[in-house]
């Protein structure tokens, strides 16, 4: 799954459309949007706000580690034109100096950049683009997800020849729906390196916990099942998932999985 | 060499060398960062996607460019160091330690060459016995050598070194460096070897057994004294089969110079081999070695021969005193 977290309503706005995102209603401190692949969450401006947001997303969303997490959103930039699209792969925050270097897919179309994270609106600009999010959305993904699934992407809203109008809402969203096509390769390429590093194990993890739901184990025999469970199904070794039954012997259920690999 | 992104330290941005090894590159960006500890050091990244798709760091090591070797490594040496130019290994071997060791799957490339060598020669200045040092660590010795260019600048420096030895351990075929200096006792080029199914199933990317030996037999030739490393040694056949595979061995490479053979068995720190499994879980290798070490009944599918058996089956063909269990 992408979970993409957005500052604002009209950075939101083209994605919840085209993606046909609905509304969970029943959380109230921030607006999270969901369909089976996506959620979108509107986290407010600012780094903490980010922070927070996806935070309640991975809890409210059933805690799962390791889905793919991406920041999008409008930045300035000192010269580069309005409209344009880039994918982060260094982040600067302002206010600690530390620097984050997103593992971001290439994409022959899409620039890459810096993007340095502001605590108060920039409006010096530079060469990195600026933004008020980024470092604090990229520092909390990553208690919840590897690095390689964590990426930004900007559009430029503003820079020296043109500042930004906050009253021309409908402008993000057009400038966000003018990439859309650059947004489906992006979400293409980082749903692959998920599916293909990530949902195998997911799938095989899913079937193991299936069957251990049936026993009452101690946390050691449910470990050491698990992983020779896993080996079994990595080996697709066909066995008699009969065993797995609530009165069993949990100490024969082990014997019997050591005597299915050996 | 096509990578996907050069991270370069800022400091060594108008680095000579630093530039060279760019220029031999094709990248996507480059990107510039404080160290290069930035990128490889945090936690929660995965050694697996990001070997999919590699990067290169230029970095300069500050400190610990010289390190003790564990007490067993050795050659017959009492006092061993080892040291890494690099970070990392174009190959991608099953058994490799350097995926529960270290965060991150990028190459980092030290280009302060003249940095390990001084520590080298100030170790030695303090030493009257020989002492060995051992390259090739935390990555292949050879493997980058067509872009890094370390063995070109440090044989050269090395073989003045009176007291000092220097193993070059690699699987690479790539022997330019080598052949371009004159055989010397000082400098051991030793090459790891496995039987050919082994290299096939678990030596991912690798140079063939036959390229390896060919390797092997055309430095003996111009005279270099050879290590042979069985190490890790992953044996599947039958342990009868064993004897033919080292006389294959031995008879495809000159005996009297075969500087030295070491064996050895799949050996890993469990936190290493714990977070192997973490980070690759649908490797049936690495999750059965892993269960054969926290399971109190082991499971296994290769053969696990004992060191001594193996010994005793090459000494047939190299002077015991030469073999080294590690």
């Amino acid at each position: 799954m992408i979970h993409i977290i957005t500052a604002t309503n009209p950075e939101a706005k083209f994605f919840i459309n085209y993606l046909k995102l609905k509304k969970i209603n029943s959380i109230k401190e921030f607006q999270i949007y969901f369909n089976d692949k996506f959620s979108l969450t509107i986290s407010g401006i600012g780094k903490i706000n980010s922070a927070i947001s996806v935070c309640t997303t991975y809890h409210e969303l059933g805690k799962i580690k390791n889905n793919c997490w991406i920041n999008i959103g409008i930045a300035g930039h000192a010269s580069s034109i309005i409209g344009e699209l880039f994918i982060i792969n260094k982040i600067i925050d302002s206010a600690s100096l530390k620097n984050y270097y997103p593992y971001s897919p290439n994409i022959t179309r899409i620039s890459q950049l810096s993007c340095t994270t502001y605590d108060k609106v920039d409006q010096k600009y530079s060469d990195s683009l600026s933004d008020m999010e980024l470092s604090g959305f990229y520092k909390t993904a990553n208690k919840y997800s590897y690095r390689e699934l964590i990426h930004s992407l900007k559009i430029v809203s503003d820079n020296r020849q043109n500042s930004f109008n906050y009253d021309e809402k409908d402008k993000i969203e057009k400038m966000f729906e003018a990439k859309k096509k650059h947004f489906d390769i992006f979400f293409e390429k980082v749903l692959k390196i998920w599916s293909n590093n990530i949902t195998d194990q997911k799938k095989i993890n899913l079937k193991i916990e299936g069957l251990l739901s049936k026993i009452k184990t101690t946390k050691s025999e449910y470990e050491q099942m698990k992983k020779l469970l896993t080996l079994i199904y990595l080996k697709k070794i066909n066995f008699e998932t009969n065993l797995f039954k609530s009165k069993t012997d949990t100490k024969k259920i082990l014997s019997n999985l050591k005597k299915i690999i050996q | 060499m096509k990578i996907k992104n050069l991270y370069i330290e800022e400091e060594i941005l108008n680095n000579k060398r630093a530039l060279k090894i760019e220029k031999k590159l094709k990248y996507e960006n480059k990107i510039i960062c404080k160290s290069y500890k930035e990128i490889f050091n945090p936690k929660n990244q995965n050694f697996r996607i990001q070997k999919n798709e590699t990067s290169i760091i230029l970095a300069t090591k500050k400190k610990n460019l010289i390190l003790k070797a564990p007490k067993k490594f050795s050659i017959g040496l009492r006092e061993n160091y080892y040291f890494s130019h690099m970070l990392n290994c174009i190959y991608d071997c099953n058994y490799c330690f350097l995926q529960g060791m270290f965060n991150s799957a990028h190459y980092v490339i030290f280009v302060n060459y003249e940095d390990f060598f001084l520590n080298i020669k100030d170790i030695l200045n303090h030493k009257s016995r020989n002492i060995c040092f051992f390259s090739g660590y935390d990555c292949d010795s050879l493997a980058l050598e067509d872009i890094t260019g370390f063995m070109d600048f440090f044989l050269n420096k090395f073989i003045e070194l009176k007291n000092g030895i220097l193993e070059i351990r690699s699987k690479s075929t790539n022997i330019k460096s080598i052949k371009k200096i004159n055989p010397s006792s000082n400098i051991i080029p030793a090459f790891s070897l496995n039987p050919e199914y082994s290299i096939k199933s678990h030596e991912h990317n690798t140079p063939k057994l036959i390229n390896r030996l060919n390797a092997i037999r055309e430095l003996q030739n111009l005279g270099w004294n050879i290590g042979i490393r069985f190490d890790p040694f992953i044996w599947y056949g039958d342990l009868c089969d064993m004897s033919l595979f080292f006389r294959e061995i031995f008879s495809s490479v000159k005996k009297n110079k075969v500087h030295s053979v070491t064996i050895g068995n799949f050996r890993m720190a469990n936190n290493y081999l714990k977070r192997m499994v973490k980070i690759n879980p649908t490797n049936p290798y690495i999750l059965e070695k892993y269960i054969s070490e926290i399971l109190p009944n082991r499971i296994e599918n290769s053969i696990k021969p004992k060191m001594d058996k193996i010994k005793e089956k090459i000494s047939k063909f190299v002077d015991e005193s030469k073999i080294f269990v590690n």
